[in-house]
């Protein structure tokens, strides 16, 4: 709750819980990017491994 | 395709570069607000974060379009990049917008119209999502997944206006002892410009994640077709 | 379904054929015959219509013991309960009506036509209107009756037209799409909800606004809103709905 008081209320918490979420999803999304490249990045290498024993 | 072009990383950089001076800019230069105090920092990054949301929404709409008339597949690596992503950041604008409000007005939720319309966009690339993985021939999953954006898409600012509409009959916030808050502030000349640069800082974070993105795209499917190659 | 080996072309088909395309009777009569297919069998069989009235009473009872449909609640309450209701049939209606289609295996005789496919979508379409307009018309005066409220007013039935027609619109593209896929069924409302919001909200004010006896200029922006969508929507439909039912 607001009220008239002297100066600005003190929001520091929630600046800090904002900010942690900001950051931390961020994070997590660019490290799913990199975790899918090198699963993936894996798997090419034994299906090019596969597909040159085909040939 | 295989080897990271050096125009991407320069761009890793930069995007790197201005997410510092922003964060820095949104602790260091903007000045603290009079009556919010320090929460005010997060509209920031949180209308930042929409922004990209609807960014991904309008790009992943145009990929659709561009996919049905030109069959490339490459467009539907496109829309679904944009999609992920704008997912991602549309979650942030949803949750920062949460707990922006609750000290604000003493509420976890505000049937806020931004706010509504953000988290019916949210639900509608989840659809999207679950859309896609019910299908398993790529073709359609393509062509469904460029319909559903392109009417997705649509719906959007109508439904941003219904919103709106509905909110200025019931201006109350729940849970609040002011009517009609809309959580506005005045925002000084320091304020303006930390927020038009986080809001260029996102945009360009858009197009590096899309970028990697794409490319991770067309790893997926070149490992696909190996696959259904070996099994044949 | 074979895996393509090739891409499939992404042309609308009928434009790779050189008949010359039909004119607007060859439309009509395509048109006309897809609501005729439909409306026929519906008449034989009935099972449509019964499940979806079934469903909307069941629907409307179970709002008598969730909400208190007070006189004095009433009002403002009436309309939320009505279109939650005819939301709720319509996405009944909707898969049911394509899932036919699909299981008989109507869909791809229609497509063997040279027809323009959108006469296909708007057949299909007008269809759904026509059933969801026949629950929704059996639903209102039984609703009257349970409640004790006048819903014979001819604002309400002006919103629920230009509703339903929003709600038809999008949801036969939809239901198309969603009964292609693995989940079907389940797919449909999680697609069209979202989606078909706008048409909610300006439906349920509209209504709730005539219901009320309120100033039209407060209830115009809602009608005004329906009608937006409604154009934009059926334009939509019908350049892409080439691209839903190709095989």
């Amino acid at each position: 709750m607001l009220f008239m008081q002297e100066g600005p209320a003190n929001t520091v918490n929630y600046m800090i819980a904002g900010y942690v979420v900001i950051f931390s999803v961020i994070l997590i999304y660019l490290v799913s990017l990199a975790i899918r490249n090198r699963n993936l990045k894996q798997d090419l290498e034994v299906l090019e491994d596969v597909d040159q024993k085909d040939q | 395709m295989d080897t990271k072009p050096r125009f991407l990383t320069i761009l890793d950089g930069i995007t790197g570069v201005l997410f510092v001076i922003a964060t820095a800019m949104v602790f260091f230069y903007a000045p603290e607000e009079t009556v919010m105090g320090q929460v005010q920092r997060v509209f920031y990054f949180h209308v930042s974060a929409g922004w990209v949301g609807m960014l991904g929404f309008m790009v992943a709409a145009v990929a659709g379009v561009i996919y049905l008339r030109t069959g490339r597949h490459n467009w539907d690596i496109v829309g679904l990049s944009a999609v992920e992503i704008g997912m991602v950041f549309a979650l942030i604008n949803i949750v920062t917008g949460s707990i922006w409000a609750r000290p604000i007005w003493n509420t976890w939720w505000t049937w806020d119209p931004r706010l509504t319309t953000a988290t019916i966009m949210e639900l509608i690339y989840a659809a999207y999502l679950m859309l896609r993985s019910g299908i398993e021939d790529p073709d359609r999953r393509a062509r469904f997944g460029a319909v559903y954006a392109i009417i997705g898409f649509l719906s959007v600012p109508l439904t941003f206006f219904s919103a709106r509409l509905f909110r200025t009959i019931h201006p109350v916030v729940i849970g609040t002892n002011q009517p009609g808050a809309t959580g506005a502030f005045d925002m000084t000349p320091k304020m303006l410009q930390t927020f038009m640069f986080s809001l260029f800082t996102f945009s360009v974070l858009f197009a590096d994640l899309l970028w990697h993105r794409i490319r991770l795209g067309k790893l997926s499917d070149r490992v696909e077709q190996l696959k259904l190659k070996s099994m044949a | 379904m074979n895996p393509p080996m090739e891409p499939s072309t992404l042309h609308p088909p009928s434009s790779t054929l050189d008949v010359p395309r039909s004119s607007i009777s060859g439309f009509l009569r395509a048109l006309s015959a897809v609501v005729w297919k439909d409306l026929a069998a519906e008449l034989r069989s009935r099972e449509l219509l019964s499940a979806m009235l079934v469903f909307a009473l069941m629907v409307i009872l179970i709002f008598n013991f969730a909400l208190d449909l007070e006189p004095k609640t009433r009002a403002t309450v009436t309309s939320g309960v009505l279109w939650v209701t005819f939301a709720f049939a319509g996405t009944l209606g909707l898969n049911r009506s394509m899932a036919m289609e699909k299981d008989r295996g109507c869909l791809d005789g229609l497509l063997l036509a040279p027809v323009d496919r959108s006469a296909i979508y708007f057949g299909k379409a007008l269809g759904n209107l026509v059933f969801m307009l026949i629950v929704e018309a059996i639903v209102l005066p039984v609703y009257s009756i349970l409640y004790n409220v006048n819903l014979f007013n001819p604002g309400l039935i002006l919103v629920i037209l230009l509703g339903s027609i929003g709600y038809v619109t999008v949801g036969t593209l939809l239901a198309s799409m969603a009964v292609q896929t693995r989940t079907r069924d389940i797919l449909l409302p999680i697609l069209l909800f979202p989606v078909v919001i706008p048409v909610l909200i300006a439906s349920v004010k509209g209504s709730s606004g005539f219901l009320q006896g309120l100033e039209m200029a407060d209830i115009w922006p809602w009608l005004n809103l329906l009608i937006v969508y409604d154009v934009i929507f059926t334009a939509v439909a019908f350049m892409v709905f080439d691209y839903v039912v190709e095989e």
